[in-house]
């Protein structure tokens, strides 16, 4: 079922490589076309799906059938499984980035250059970021993750401004690096588990493909007592048993007794740190953070608003669903060092934000430090803390592309994105300014905006983590708060200057071309308005689509994470 | 050989293994009739050549589909102890014969000077001869043959490095042949050492394990590093890489993508042999306290490393490719450095991968040179608008050398990187940690100049030379046969990966 979300993009993209080019219209029809299916068919499976059986291993909607299957003589089977399913964590973002690419199809309107070119590539972005939420196997994961990477490098690079090669090879460089990390830590990981199922089906333990619970213990306790002949050993890539100690192999490189040591430490410590930098360059999270700016500032709108919206995102997933769950130990471990690093995010990007005088890279370094908060609610571990986290992820998917796409609209008019350029346009354009000012309280986190409710869970959380449970100091989120106030600083300060006071602009002849909202930017930018507004008011409709799962997620890391930390 | 055979045994030895060298035989003959044919054929036909050559390797390739699907078990030795057959054998001559018949594919129907000029038949008959020698390497662990087989490599590519037939290609031919000729002297030199210390040239006799089990191992060492720099050196592994750049750069890209490959598959199955013979006596090495692994590893990462940042400072097409072909030498060397049968067979999937990657960019490289004069990564700018299609494949190629998914370059690294992890993670040593975290990023670094292509030709505006001319229908197809290829042995990649299982070799 959750598969006709690739399939659906993928076929519009052959559909759009079998129209010849001088059919300039068709190609964004014909995007705009599979974004709304995805949507009718995710309303669908919103409607089917069921918040309350949530867990970490019950997917929903799921597909799970073998794709690569390799012998590897005396070290048994690699099995690689198309393996796709959400549980609650997936399904929210699987949501809003169907939401987000469906307006970054009407955002992309009026994108006039190579437009086969531009939406096929649109397509492979779509096909690939819903792939990435959607994956339950971490080689499809991985690899839906890298394929990212190639379309966004070329629809930055070809279509963006001025310094655009720079930013898309930075770009590029930086995520590839990230994903350099994680690939070191997915061939250690697969090397070193095995799925009990298959691997009893070949030792002859289990009978069948759906073997009861009591076969699945005895296998794993076979295998935790060597009994398992190593060649009927099935390594495997899928979350469901890299997360389960008793699925790895004895005295293998990651397993909880007798592991590897690297640097003095245990070696699930430093794949837990692996896969941190992986997903934190993506994230990104201060010092590698750089460039996101430059990404962001010469992007074409559309793909800034996805940037921002669904890819930053992935790193934030990527954190809750690969790196805690598999090693839960090194989140407490390390909880005061990512807590810290978000600290540092919130601020830096805080304060970088106020000196901006580019309204997108503005827009750039409040979301590092939106990010920062959502370190700050992972590190807590805590149920309001990840709660938080993935409200202000969905949240800030809602609120940036919101920021972005008003930010492209006088960017279209104009050319120009300066502050200084502008002066007093709410004289001008009232209605484009009633959203910038909607848009920018919503961020700041102003209640009855979704940016608040997602911040007063993280800093519950945050001070819950520190104070109740240990995990960092209190002044961490204490000095936190000050990444609020900078905040609301920020936008306040850029509101008064870009549209208060009396009109004038830079040059006369803007006059002319900056009229108001038309209908096409009405119908991108309200509905995210609206969203803010419904998840500021109603935080319920979005928190039950994922409680279940954030309090599976809390009492693995946390019981779990206790008992490998006293292991090692 | 014992002294008490007779000659009339010797023969019935020979006679006896005739049907296992069915593939060099069919070369050998091919030759012949490549000669007697040129001497009788109307002018005319331009093409008649490069068609009867790929007959000729699709009639090895017929009589190795044979060999593989009876299986041999382990290993026979045929032709007096001169020449071996086992699946490793079979397995490498595939690469071989697919490699010339790849080759040939790009001049069969391509641009005419390899058809019709008078340099015609020399071309196909170096082409057949060097894989002749390359086919006889796979199939030998007799130092003797081993010499005379790698000569005859050496000897067919020195004058096919010659033939733009320019003072360019004369200076990088002359080159070659002055570096080829003292690499294969040290390699001689250091084969009598090891000859002197067994009495044997047979790497997988007794004699020989016994031989150098009894000698210091310091001389030893001396002696089988001579023979290995020989190796080496045609793996264009470095610091024995020096002559690479100047012969891609000074030949004609279709003699390029066959030294691109069929020497390196040569060289990379001697070197297999080499170690798994040396392997059952690592043991001497390790009182001197001196690493084998350690020692090659450091050649496979400054591979990795010359290759890679050589690559980004090239603006010739050609020297660009060149350096990329030493990096990937070196990631070949980190599958084999595994020291695994896994190792081997990851080694085996990356070669499998790398012809049609390869392949493909030569083909287009070769398109773009002939038809419109594009040599530099300059002249490329803006082309991806003229040629959205043929840039896309670039795209795909590169991103397979490079090896990021979905390419079979990826599983390729993949399956090397596990190989070398497995490896580390039963031995502990910790210069394959080293090894394995380099290969790594040494993929990041290799992303800077695989995207300079693709780079230039779909961001930049202007085009720096205006071209009017078409691009060859044939080799777009052909490329796009490659890529398909590519994208295949991504998705299945266990159907090519179950095949290499099947390759068996002591180790």
């Amino acid at each position: 079922m959750l598969s006709i979300l690739i399939i659906i993009p993928l076929l519009g993209l052959l559909l759009i490589l079998c129209v010849p080019r001088e059919k300039i219209a068709a190609f964004k029809w014909i995007a705009l076309a599979t974004s709304i299916i995805q949507l009718v068919v995710s309303a669908y499976l919103l409607l089917m799906y069921q918040a309350g059986t949530s867990s970490l291993d019950q997917y929903q909607f799921g597909q799970n059938i073998p794709w690569i299957d390799l012998a590897l003589g005396e070290f048994g089977h690699l099995s690689i499984r198309y393996a796709v399913g959400v549980e609650g964590l997936g399904f929210v973002f699987v949501l809003l980035s169907v939401l987000i690419l469906l307006i970054g199809v009407i955002s992309s309107w009026n994108i006039r250059e190579k437009r086969k070119g531009y939406f096929a590539l649109y397509q492979l972005l779509n096909a690939s970021i819903i792939g990435c939420f959607i994956a339950q196997d971490f080689f499809l994961f991985f690899l839906f993750f890298e394929f990212m990477l190639l379309p966004m490098y070329f629809l930055i690079g070809i279509w963006g401004g001025k310094r655009r090669a720079y930013a898309s090879i930075k770009f590029f460089l930086y995520t590839l690096l990230g994903s350099v990390f994680i690939l070191v830590v997915m061939i250690m990981l697969y090397v070193s588990a095995v799925n009990p199922v298959e691997t009893g089906i070949k030792a002859e333990l289990i009978g069948s493909e759906q073997p009861t619970l009591n076969e699945i213990q005895l296998v794993q306790k076979q295998l935790q007592q060597n009994q398992i002949d190593p060649v009927h050993y099935v390594h495997t890539f899928e979350f469901r048993y890299l997360k389960d100690v008793k699925n790895y192999i004895p005295n293998s490189f990651l397993s909880l007794i007798g592991g590897g040591n690297l640097f003095g430490q245990s070696a699930r410590m430093i794949a837990f740190l692996a896969l941190f930098i992986g997903f934190a360059i993506k994230l990104p999270a201060v010092p590698v953070h750089t460039w996101l700016p430059d990404a962001h500032v010469e992007a074409p709108t559309p793909i800034s608003v996805i940037l921002a919206g669904l890819l930053l995102k992935i790193g934030a997933y990527g954190l809750l669903r690969v790196a805690y769950t598999i090693f839960p130990e090194g989140g407490i471990y390390y909880a005061e060092f990512i807590a810290i690093l978000g600290l540092i995010a919130i601020l830096y990007g805080a304060f970088n934000a106020l000196a901006q005088q580019d309204l997108k890279k503005l827009v750039a370094y409040s979301s590092i430090s939106h990010m920062g908060f959502v370190l700050l609610g992972l590190a807590s571990i805590t149920n309001e803390g990840v709660s938080g986290a993935i409200f202000q992820s969905i949240s800030h998917g809602i609120i940036s592309p919101l920021l972005f796409l008003l930010v492209g609209v006088i960017y279209d008019r104009t050319g120009s994105r300066q502050i200084d350029d502008y002066q007093g346009l709410i004289h001008q354009m009232p209605k484009y300014t009633t959203l910038m000012v909607i848009a920018a309280f919503a961020s700041l986190g102003l209640p009855g905006f979704s940016g608040f409710v997602g911040e007063l869970f993280i800093f519950l959380g945050a001070f819950e983590g520190a104070a109740v449970e240990g995990y960092f100091m209190t002044w961490i989120p204490i000095v936190a708060t000050i990444g609020l106030i900078i905040g609301a600083a920020y936008y306040l300060w850029m509101l008064q200057r870009v549209f208060m006071g009396p009109f004038s602009l830079k040059h006369d002849s803007w006059k002319l071309s900056l009229s108001d909202l038309s209908t096409r930017e009405w119908l991108m930018v309200v509905p995210l308005a609206i969203l803010t507004l419904l998840f500021g008011i109603f935080p319920s409709l979005l928190l039950d689509l994922f409680e279940p799962y954030s309090q599976a997620f809390i009492e693995h890391v946390r019981t779990f994470g206790a008992q490998h930390l006293k292991a090692i | 050989m014992e002294q008490s055979e007779s000659l009339y045994d010797l023969l019935q030895n020979v006679m006896d293994s005739v049907y296992a060298i069915q593939v060099e035989a069919t070369l050998v003959v091919g030759l012949i009739l490549l000669l007697i044919i040129d001497l009788i054929r109307n002018r005319k036909h331009a093409q008649l050549l490069g068609y009867f050559t790929m007959a000729i390797a699709l009639v090895a390739v017929y009589f190795l589909f044979q060999q593989w699907n009876s299986s041999p078990e382990g290993v026979t030795l045929i032709m007096n102890d001169f020449m071996l057959i086992d699946t490793l054998s079979l397995a490498f001559k595939a690469l071989v014969l697919i490699g010339l018949i790849g080759t040939l594919l790009l001049t069969v129907n391509g641009p005419s000077d390899f058809q019709s000029g008078v340099k015609s038949l020399e071309y196909h008959v170096l082409l057949v001869g060097a894989c002749i020698g390359a086919c006889v390497l796979a199939a030998t662990s007799n130092l003797l043959m081993i010499y005379v087989a790698l000569e005859m490599v050496s000897l067919c590519s020195y004058a096919l490095a010659n033939f733009n037939f320019d003072k360019k290609s004369a200076e990088s031919s002359f080159k070659y042949m002055l570096f080829g000729a003292v690499a294969s002297g040290v390699m001689l030199y250091g084969m009598s050492w090891i000859y002197g210390f067994t009495g044997s040239l047979s790497l997988t006799s007794p004699d020989f394990m016994m031989g150098l089990l009894s000698m210091e191992s310091l001389p030893l060492l001396l002696g089988s590093f001579l023979v290995l720099v020989g190796f080496l050196f045609k793996l264009g592994l470095a610091p024995f890489h020096v002559w690479l750049p100047d012969i891609y750069q000074g030949s004609p890209i279709p003699v390029v993508s066959f030294f691109n490959f069929v020497p390196k598959v040569a060289a990379l199955v001697l070197f297999i042999r080499f170690l798994a013979a040396f392997q059952e006596v690592s043991l001497v090495f390790v009182d001197v306290d001196f690493d084998w692994q350690l020692l090659l590893t450091v050649f496979a990462i400054l591979s990795m490393f010359i290759g890679n940042l050589g690559a980004l400072r090239q603006t010739n097409l050609k020297r660009l490719m060149a350096y990329s072909s030493i990096a990937q030498a070196g990631f070949m060397m980190v599958g084999v450095l595994a020291f695994s049968r896994f190792g081997i067979h990851a080694a085996l999937f990356y070669l499998a991968t790398y012809l049609p990657a390869t392949l493909g960019i030569f083909a287009l490289l070769y398109d773009f040179e002939k038809h419109q004069n594009l040599t530099t990564v300059n002249d490329l700018k803006g082309l991806a608008k003229r040629i959205p299609y043929t840039g896309s494949l670039l795209v795909l190629l590169f991103i397979s050398l490079a090896g990021l998914p979905p390419t079979a370059g990826f599983m390729g690294k993949l399956f090397i990187f596990n190989a070398i992890w497995e490896t580390y993670q039963s031995s502990g040593n910790q210069s394959l940690l080293l090894l394995f975290v380099i290969g790594l990023f040494n993929v990041v670094i290799s992303l800077f100049y695989y995207l300079k292509i693709p780079y230039f030709m779909f961001f930049s505006d202007q085009e720096t030379k205006n071209i009017t001319v078409r691009n060859s229908r044939y080799l777009g197809t052909l490329s796009s046969i490659f890529v398909l290829l590519i994208l295949l042995f991504f998705f299945k990649a266990d159907w090519l990966m179950n095949q290499i299982n099947s390759v068996n070799f002591a180790f």
